[in-house]
């Protein structure tokens, strides 16, 4: 046996632990959770939630620090990439980037936990926290991911996670419901994957995605390989319920307790993303800073159509839905398809507009959140035919609420416009730029469904408005709101109106991440 | 020549009893079924030099699940299947269309010519020595994170299994 060769392993693995310092903070954080919930979660029950926030805004302090950790390293020359533990991981500053944006939405989720009422249908909300730090580890797991193993367990853990979340108010029937489709849907397209996975290590005898993974792809045959990376995407998608991996969506947002919806309506979905960029570019070279499809496989029209359809289909059922929840599920469907537009384009402008739409989206989706979670806990109903005159007894939440909705639908002077209008240029500088001549009318037509369903999407989202303000009722109930509630909402919707009138200084900021 | 014996012996048996498992009416004879289907792909993995997901499937697979899944079914007592139950008309569609897609890249797959050395060195990582050295060099990482994944589970097991008393 090569004792020098293992030694040597050993002394990468021990080196990469100064990077790895956000993910231990909160691998420590999610231990503590739980034993001082044991302890005394009984007498006090701020305290859990509490110890949560703190190991977050530790590990969102580690984060941000890495930035200037790899600019470091780019000053020796070293290389803007970092490879952690033997390969596993990959640090960069997209992954950063990831992980801030993961952090956020674990703060914002237990936030919003906090002003709900989901814990007086559960029994204790300590390991509710505890797992919420867990799944926030698997997230930047995600986004650092660069081995197909890696990867699937990252994906792992924060299914697992979101099952329990999802599952965690079980004296109400629907979030139990919801709770086991996710799994049994979950169960499905984890099979695939890790089918898909041994297939790929068949071919190429290495997991890791590096050159020997990408030269081992370019002996398959083409079906072989289609079918391959489809079974890998299965998994991918069903975290960023992209169609037609999105059929749990809309039961799981509707039967788990609106917090957790808002949760995973943005983080999972964040970090899915960050996963998919990082793997389909593994199979693409650059040239002359033109990011071009390596293979001759064509995944770029494989993932141009099933944004189409995930915009389409989501949209389209998201006309039908009176219940809040379950419209926006229909709408998570359709954003996905908005950001593989950014995906597909193939260029640092088109991945630098995804991480753009998911910064947007997670203020504005976060902000409709808290306000919808407030409002249906006051009026018991989650149908929109009942929030019939509310605006006028909540003016400032309900113009809050508006501006979401006006948001989401990407009209201007909102983040929502920007994030769109960032995703359709990078998505028209592909198509103009054309560097992979077959791909260009599938380039063409993907913008103008994209074009036609943002104007269907105004039919929906303008529902909640039109029922708030316009349909008057005399005995709307009057709404007394909690103070941290529209603390939290007027929070959100300022950014939402700011990145909407300045937008340039967070698309530098993204792109330097590609300097 | 053993080998190519052991292989189609096995084959049969394993899709005989796959067979058995999605047309048996009885429950208890459908799970025992799979068991057997467990056993013959095991002994296919040790055919194929892979000892320790031999193993693994035979600890795993046939001993603890399926004896948690004969537990499950005799506990609720589930009778025969009733007549209804067939597999309606869509299914059938999609079980044939998937299985098209299964013999279509099976064929593709058996026409690729691997290099030897890669072959082999496939081969070698099912030895156990392989696989301990390999789960304590490079892969220890993900090994540790699954300790947080079964931790995480677990908590959440005891939740959703605990006793609740409704307000």
């Amino acid at each position: 046996m090569n004792y020098k060769a293992i030694s040597l392993i050993l002394e990468s693995i021990v080196k990469s632990f100064p990077y790895f310092l956000p993910e231990i903070t909160l691998s420590a954080f999610f231990l503590i959770a739980i034993i001082v919930d044991l302890v005394v979660g009984k007498k006090n029950q701020m305290i859990t939630p509490v110890i949560a926030l703190i190991g977050l805004a530790i590990s969102f302090a580690l984060s941000a620090m890495q930035y200037s950790l790899i600019h470091e390293l780019m000053e020796a020359k070293k290389g803007s990439a970092l490879p952690l533990f033997a390969g596993m991981l990959t640090l960069d500053r997209v992954a950063v980037f990831f992980k801030l944006l993961f952090v956020v939405s674990g703060i914002l989720g237990i936030a919003l936990t906090l002003n709900s009422k989901t814990a007086e249908n559960a029994k204790g909300m300590g390991e509710f926290y505890a797992i919420l730090l867990a799944v926030v580890l698997g997230m930047n797991l995600m986004s650092m991911a660069s081995n197909l193993l890696m990867m699937f367990i990252a994906i792992e853990l924060v299914s697992l996670g979101s099952y329990i979340l999802v599952t965690y108010t079980r004296t109400n029937p629907k979030s139990a419901e919801s709770g086991l489709k996710y799994v049994i849907y979950g169960g499905v397209s984890s099979g695939f994957m890790i089918y898909g996975i041994s297939l790929l290590y068949g071919f190429t005898g290495t997991m890791g995605f590096n050159m020997q993974f990408v030269m081992g792809l370019a002996e398959i045959p083409y079906t072989v390989l289609g079918i391959a990376v489809l079974m890998v995407l299965a998994g991918i998608g069903y975290k960023i319920a992209m169609f037609p991996f999105h059929f749990w969506s809309p039961d799981v947002y509707e039967g788990a307790p609106t917090p957790v919806t808002a949760f995973l309506a943005v983080g999972p979905k964040a970090a899915g993303f960050a996963l998919l960029m990082r793997f389909l570019l593994t199979f693409t070279t650059s040239i002359k800073g033109v990011i071009v499809p390596s293979l001759n496989m064509d995944w770029v029209s494989i993932i141009a159509i099933l944004a189409m359809f995930s915009m389409t289909f989501g949209n389209f059922s998201a006309l039908w839905q009176n219940n809040v929840k379950r419209m926006l599920a229909y709408s998570s469907i359709a954003h996905a398809g908005y950001m593989l537009m950014g995906v597909v384009a193939l260029s640092v402008l088109g991945i630098s507009s995804v991480m753009f739409y998911l910064t947007v989206y997670l203020i504005m989706n976060m902000g409709a959140f808290v306000i919808l979670t407030m409002i249906t806990e006051k009026i018991g109903s989650e149908d929109i035919r009942d929030f019939k005159g509310l605006g006028y007894k909540m003016p400032v939440l309900g113009a809050c609420l508006v501006l979401f909705m006006v948001s989401l639908t990407g009209l201007p002077p909102t983040a929502g416009f920007s994030g769109k209008l960032m995703l359709f240029q990078g998505l028209y500088e592909a198509w103009r730029v054309n560097p992979y001549s077959n791909t260009t009318d599938i380039l063409f037509w993907l913008m103008v469904v994209g074009v036609i369903n943002s104007v269907v999407s105004l039919f929906y989202y303008f529902k909640i408005p039109l029922y708030m303000f316009i349909r008057e009722n005399a005995d709307a109930p009057e709404m007394k709101l909690s103070t941290l509630g529209t603390v939290l909402a007027i929070m959100l919707a300022i950014p939402t109106l700011f990145i909407g009138v300045s937008f340039n200084w967070l698309m530098d900021f993204i792109q330097k991440s590609f300097s | 020549m053993l080998s190519t014996f052991l292989f189609w012996f096995l084959s049969v048996i394993a899709i005989a009893a796959a067979i058995g498992t999605i047309t048996a009416r009885n429950p208890v004879f459908s799970a025992l079924s799979l068991v057997l289907n467990f056993f013959a792909l095991a002994g296919l993995y040790l055919t194929l030099q892979a000892e320790f997901i031999a193993v693994i499937q035979v600890i795993v697979y046939a001993g603890a699940i399926m004896v948690l899944f004969l537990f499950v079914i005799m506990l609720l007592n589930l009778g025969s299947d009733s007549k209804d139950a067939i597999a309606s008309k869509l299914q059938m569609g999609l079980a044939i269309i998937a299985g098209g897609g299964f013999v279509l890249m099976m064929t593709r797959i058996f026409m690729i010519q691997l290099e030897p050395n890669k072959k082999q060195s496939v081969l070698m990582n099912g030895k156990v020595e392989k696989i301990g050295e390999w789960l304590l060099k490079d892969y220890v990482f993900p090994f540790e994170i699954i300790s947080v994944i079964l931790l995480a589970s677990l908590v959440g097991a005891i939740l959703i299994a605990k006793k609740y008393k409704a307000h």
